[in-house]
């Protein structure tokens, strides 16, 4: 059998069982069930899968992606993002677009301490849109710039998918967590200045309005109470792994220990806060864990049949320069962003996708930053991306879901303009990668 | 009918309790990996035991987690087509998905038994420092597949009788 028809006869239904509701990761083993029992000898095929499948889970790569959902669920819970918004709130004064550069403000700084943009859309969407209506912001200027300020959390350390990219590439969580920090800044810069240009053309779309002048004193003493405590939570992540004290994986345990006494110190951990942060971690971690066993073990069927192989084979002998193909699977990850969730589309992706960009000779870090903007990107846009279902439960009563696809759209542009300038200057990935692990 | 509901009362406080001893075991492994990293930043040794036990526990937490998510449908799904459905559409999808699941738990805890049981036989150990027999880790499989058989079963009754659609 040629490698499109293995890949036909296995995508095919994986992508129906997931179009006709059966649960990700359930779509995943059915198809990686029948595939064992084809392909791999019946019923011993089927227990190779059960071995392969606790294999796969049993992985020390893994435990971040539970343990920076603490983070993010810790933060949440205990209310330190709500000061931390208060504080952001306090230094502004009066700016024109000041609770759009709020958003973007909130979700850079949300993004170093978790590691999930949904968390970040619900929290940024109902502190700051109710606001941004009630000062005449149109939804151009309340709705767009969460979303993609709320996307920055893949972008920026600690960030789940890059673990999840990490170990479904096989390539080093360290040095992607590292790579990602410069583009998702980059992105943050660029939806700042998009933000005052289109105020400062288009006025009446973010009204000035007179803000209460808080005293320098006020300011400085919730940046000491609220802000500077966070920076212990920033380096017990990014901090430990750049000196070298912890692994990327321990670094995700410090994080969610810095995280819980930093709430414990405020007096904010009570059990509620603590029982609800690490059931509701574990949760979210459960759905990612059997679906990233799935999509091993599917990984694994595609690899067994030689479909991987095939398909490397003709995509690399194709009559297109390696940069277009990249292009094109960067374009492709972004399509399919539209109409499924990120997590699908990297496992499906990214085993055939990595071998490709390696096979080329490009570095696989840089295009793993590529990707996960691209994946960002592909979550805010329309019809169906994950972000924008979140901004429309949390946006006012009233607002279709038309306001929030034109919203999202300058945004988006934002983001396919910091895909281009990674492209085409990868040191932005690359040096502080080298820098670092030199 | 009523002796099926105190069943599915029982395993819903069984989904709940296993989801709340996998929070407890990712508490656990937090704490381990944080004293492990102070620990080493400290007197410089390692404890070998920390990382395998992590190991182990993403497992656990995975298959011990999963049947109470299912019960309250938060696994992740792509509602383009099913979410669009309504009346009869909506009713024979559901059926049909809960049969897969069903008949893909099922089969799933079915092999994975025969796995346990061969490693008990075999008396297999991991590879490891610890060495801990194989079964004690495979044993989380069908545990999570049994569970969650029931659960489709569940569904599948719910979408046939539509009492909760």
């Amino acid at each position: 059998m040629e490698w499109y028809s293995v890949v036909a006869t296995i995508l095919a239904p994986l992508l129906l069982l997931m179009l006709a509701g059966v649960p990700v990761a359930f779509a995943f083993l059915l198809v990686n069930l029948v595939g064992a029992y084809i392909l791999m000898g019946g019923q011993s095929g089927v227990e190779q899968l059960v071995l392969n499948t606790v294999d796969s889970l049993a992985s020390f790569t893994l435990v971040p992606v539970a343990l920076f959902m603490i983070m993010g669920e810790g933060m949440f819970q205990s209310r330190i993002a709500i000061d931390l918004m208060d504080t952001l709130d306090k230094w502004m004064g009066k700016l024109r677009g000041r609770l759009a550069f709020m958003a973007v403000g909130g979700g850079v700084m949300f993004s170093t301490l978790t590691g999930n943009s949904m968390g970040s859309v619900a929290l940024l969407g109902s502190t700051l849109v109710p606001e941004m209506e009630k000062r005449g912001y149109k939804k151009a200027m309340s709705l767009g710039p969460i979303l993609g300020s709320s996307g920055l959390a893949i972008m920026i350390p600690p960030s789940s998918l890059a673990v999840v990219l990490g170990v479904v590439s096989e390539l080093s969580i360290g040095r992607i967590l590292i790579a990602i920090i410069v583009p998702g800044l980059l992105m943050a810069v660029l939806y700042a200045l998009y933000i005052w240009i289109r105020c400062t053309l288009q006025p009446d779309l973010a009204p000035s309005f007179d803000v209460e002048p808080v005293p320098m004193r006020e300011k400085l003493h919730a940046t000491v109470i609220h802000i500077l405590p966070l920076s212990v939570v920033v380096f017990s992540v990014v901090g430990v792994i750049f000196l070298g004290i912890a692994t990327p994986s321990e670094a995700a345990a410090t994080g969610a220990f810095a995280t819980l006494g930093l709430a414990a110190v405020k007096r904010r951990l009570s059990w509620d806060v603590f029982s609800k942060s690490i059931f509701g971690s574990a949760n979210i971690s459960v759905m990612v864990l059997l679906i990233v066993s799935g999509a091993v073990g599917f990984t694994q069927i595609l690899a067994y049949t030689g479909a991987t192989y095939g398909m490397m084979d003709a995509i690399v002998s194709m009559d297109v320069s390696p940069s277009m193909i990249v292009i094109l699977m960067i374009i492709s990850v972004i399509f399919l962003g539209m109409f499924m969730g990120p997590l699908p589309i990297m496992l499906i992706t990214l085993p055939i996708y990595v071998p490709i960009v390696i096979q080329f000779g490009f570095d696989p870090i840089w295009f793993a930053a590529l990707y996960l903007i691209a994946i960002e990107t592909g979550s805010t846009s329309p019809p169906l991306g994950a972000a924008l279902f979140v901004m429309k439960a949390v946006a006012p009563p009233g607002t279709t879901m038309n306001d929030i696809y034109k919203a999202a759209l300058p945004f988006i542009v934002c983001d396919i303009i910091a895909i281009a300038l990674i492209f085409v200057f990868p040191e932005l990935v690359t040096w502080p990668v080298d820098a670092m692990f030199r | 009918m009523r002796y099926y509901q105190t069943l599915v009362r029982l395993f819903s406080r069984l989904n709940l309790a296993f989801a709340i001893l996998g929070a407890a075991i990712l508490f656990f492994v937090t704490a381990i990996i944080f004293l492990e990293v102070v620990g080493r930043a400290v007197t410089g040794s390692s404890q070998l035991w920390v990382i395998e036990v992590s190991e182990y526990a993403m497992l656990y937490i995975t298959f011990l987690g999963a049947p109470y998510l299912l019960e309250k449908n938060r696994h992740v799904m792509l509602d383009l087509l099913y979410g669009s459905l309504t009346g009869t559409w909506r009713r024979i999808a559901g059926v049909t998905n809960a049969a897969l699941g069903f008949f893909l738990c099922a089969v799933l805890t079915y092999v994975g038994v025969v796995v346990v049981l061969d490693q008990i036989d075999s008396g297999a150990r991991e590879i490891t420092v610890m060495a801990p027999p194989s079964y004690w880790l495979t044993i989380a499989f069908p545990l999570g597949m049994a569970l969650m058989t029931f659960q489709f079963f569940d569904q599948g009754l719910r979408a046939l009788t539509s009492r909760y659609l």
